[in-house]
């Protein structure tokens, strides 16, 4: 049984499966053929993909462009670094405090900004990202920490011992593991009767409150949802790299998340990651080449978006599927 | 001892200086098919659009199974029964029409805080929305995608979907609006069927259609209501003929001999 069928069900056999079969065995083989730095590669691919199919349960499914993702990002890595520095290591209190906290200001944040539209949401998170952007290069943690100097992690959430994350390769498969969790979560989420509505809003709003439904709570839980998942990504990325800066939350990361899920295909799960990985990659080879990366990254992006609003998923996905 | 179902006072809405509705008081009957007719821009739209809550009316009332809905959320009234069709069609383009009327459905079943279960394998939704389709004619097209519809076939999803919220009165604004000759007479036919099932404003264009099927008729002209009647009597009545069907008049009351 491929576990791809987990998300295209019972369809045949295509170019889908293989791709996902494909990088799910890249990603199991990568800490045994792979040095460190290729280790540490994939790792921040894994722990990117989640961030960016938390956006796009936003964006191709919701319909709700947010410029202000990587708050996420550093409301998650942020929650696991003042923990630590306040002594507490355990990964059962930082990973759900992570989890619950970003769900808390994806609450405050989505109260706020869905109350508007097309540009001016884009405009709003934006705004938002940045005040929070500003507040964390402003705060200082006692002495030596926070403020422009970020937070570090001495070492990586222990959970009772139970993995051993001083081992790169076992945090590795543990975010490999994360991931296929969020990946069919999102996948039953989005198929659900709360999906059927979330992407009728994308639609056709006014509509669906003609139905009865109160859109804007069903958005608002959506953003929850899509908050919480960020922030565990958030968290995992600080123990990735085991430092937190202010510069996780700048608007620039939430462009790159933008076109991480754009370029691999919005209004699709696999896309996302497949983005993430192009996205990933690219930067780390043509960077090594030339500073001036963007200057080769943003044609390439032209072409795809020029090649179908699919993205890089559109081109494998089988023609009329809407899974 | 059942009032009317739906009771409008003194209804006003302005657009600037404009008065799109003026002072309209409008009942409707439980189990009647009630048409607002008038000529373009006489402020229909606008009319239904404060019954559904999208505008906000600058002066009057509206009452709903006997409460005050004024100051209800569109979705709310949309609870409580009141469901409408748009003029111009409002579906949702990525789903298909099974999909479409199975949203429907579903705000009417609630339970929409569900996050496992595929929406899709919820027998009870589809085969509402199934039989909400047949029914109307569609049968053989649930599957396909709305954007790959027809004008025509828009129409009757529109109207499929308003049904499927197990409504207590539907506002139907025009569901004839841009058909061709034959699928007009088909939709004439699926509203006759409707009648006595479902509490019913409808506004129409078309006489024939209007003056075929309503219970009594409302004429509204430049925001105000200057009649309400049997079919029979707004034919005969000066006012309404002087005042709106002008030029019109004489097809009426060939229509009349016809009949
Ligand atoms: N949002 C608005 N802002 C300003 N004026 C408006 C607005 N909506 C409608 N109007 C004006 O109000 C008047 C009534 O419009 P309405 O759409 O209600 O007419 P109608 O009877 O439905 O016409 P039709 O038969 O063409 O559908 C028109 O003069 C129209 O231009
Ligand atoms: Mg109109």
């Amino acid at each position: 049984m491929w576990p791809s069928r987990l998300l295209f069900g019972a369809s045949r056999f295509d170019l889908r499966h293989l791709v996902v079969l494909a990088g799910l065995a890249i990603l199991l083989l990568v800490p045994i053929v792979g040095d460190a730095y290729v280790m540490r590669v994939a790792s921040r691919i894994v722990v990117l993909a989640m961030i960016a199919i938390s956006l796009d349960i936003l964006l191709g499914y919701g319909g709700l462009i947010s410029f202000g993702h990587a708050m996420f990002l550093g409301s998650g890595g942020y929650v696991v670094g003042v923990l630590a520095f306040f002594g507490f290591q355990n990964g059962f209190i930082a990973y759900p405090a992570a989890i619950i906290l970003s769900v808390i200001l994806a609450g405050i944040v989505g109260y706020l900004v869905l109350r508007t539209v097309g540009v001016y949401f884009i405009m709003i998170t934006l705004a938002f990202a940045q005040m929070l952007y500003y507040v964390a290069n402003g705060v200082q943690i006692g002495e030596d920490y926070g403020g422009d100097e970020g937070l570090p992690l001495s070492e990586r959430n222990p959970l009772f011992g139970l993995l051993d994350f001083g081992d790169p390769a076992i945090f590795h498969y543990f975010t490999v593991v994360i991931l296929g969790v969020i990946l069919y979560g999102s996948y039953r989420l989005v198929n659900s009767r709360f999906g059927r509505v979330i992407q009728a809003c994308r639609d056709n709003e006014r509509r669906v409150k003609s139905l009865g439904y109160n859109t804007f709570r069903y958005r608002l839980a959506v953003f929850m949802i899509s908050g919480g998942i960020a922030g565990l990504a958030g968290a995992l990325h600080m123990n990735l790299q085991k430092f937190v800066s202010p510069d996780e939350l700048h608007w620039i990361i939430s462009g790159d998340l933008l076109i991480m899920v754009i370029v691999g295909g919005a209004n699709s799960l696999i896309g996302p990651i497949i983005g993430t990985a192009v996205f990933v990659l690219l930067e780390e080879v043509i960077s090594n080449l030339t500073e001036h990366w963007m200057a080769i990254f943003g044609p390439l992006l032209l072409i795809v978006v020029f090649f179908g609003r699919q993205g890089i998923y559109g081109l494998i996905r089988p023609k009329a599927d809407d899974g | 001892m059942s009032g009317p179902v739906l009771k409008v006072e003194g209804l006003t809405k302005r657009f600037g200086a404009l008065i799109a509705n003026e002072d309209i008081d409008l009942e409707v009957i439980p189990g009647e098919l009630h048409a607002v007719i008038g000529p373009n821009g006489a402020g229909k739209t606008t009319f239904v659009s404060q019954l559904a809550g999208e505008l906000p009316p600058n002066q009057g009332r509206i009452f709903f199974d006997g409460q005050d809905i004024t100051s209800l959320p569109v979705h709310t009234r949309a609870l409580r029964g009141l469901a409408r069709s748009y003029q111009i069609t409002s579906v949702i383009p990525s789903f298909t029409a099974l999909d479409n009327v199975a949203l429907a459905a579903q705000a009417a079943d609630g339970h929409s805080y569900r996050f496992w279960r595929p929406a899709r394998s919820v027998s009870g939704l589809n085969d509402k929305a199934a039989n909400a389709l047949d029914e109307i004619g569609l049968g053989a097209r649930k599957d396909v995608l709305a954007s790959n519809m027809s004008h025509g076939e828009h129409r009757q999803l529109e109207i499929a979907m308003a049904l499927a919220t197990d409504p207590k009165l539907i506002l139907l604004d025009e569901p004839a609006a841009g058909m061709g000759p034959a699928a007009t007479e088909g939709m004439i036919e699926y509203l006759r069927s409707l009648k006595g099932r479902f509490s019913i404003l409808l506004i129409e264009h078309d006489m024939d259609v209007v003056f075929s099927l309503a219970d009594r008729i409302s004429v509204l002209v430049s925001g105000r209501r200057i009649a309400t009647d049997a079919p029979d009597n707004i034919r005969q009545n000066a006012e309404v003929r002087r005042a709106y069907l002008g030029d019109k008049a004489d097809s009426l009351v060939r229509h009349r001999t016809d009949g």
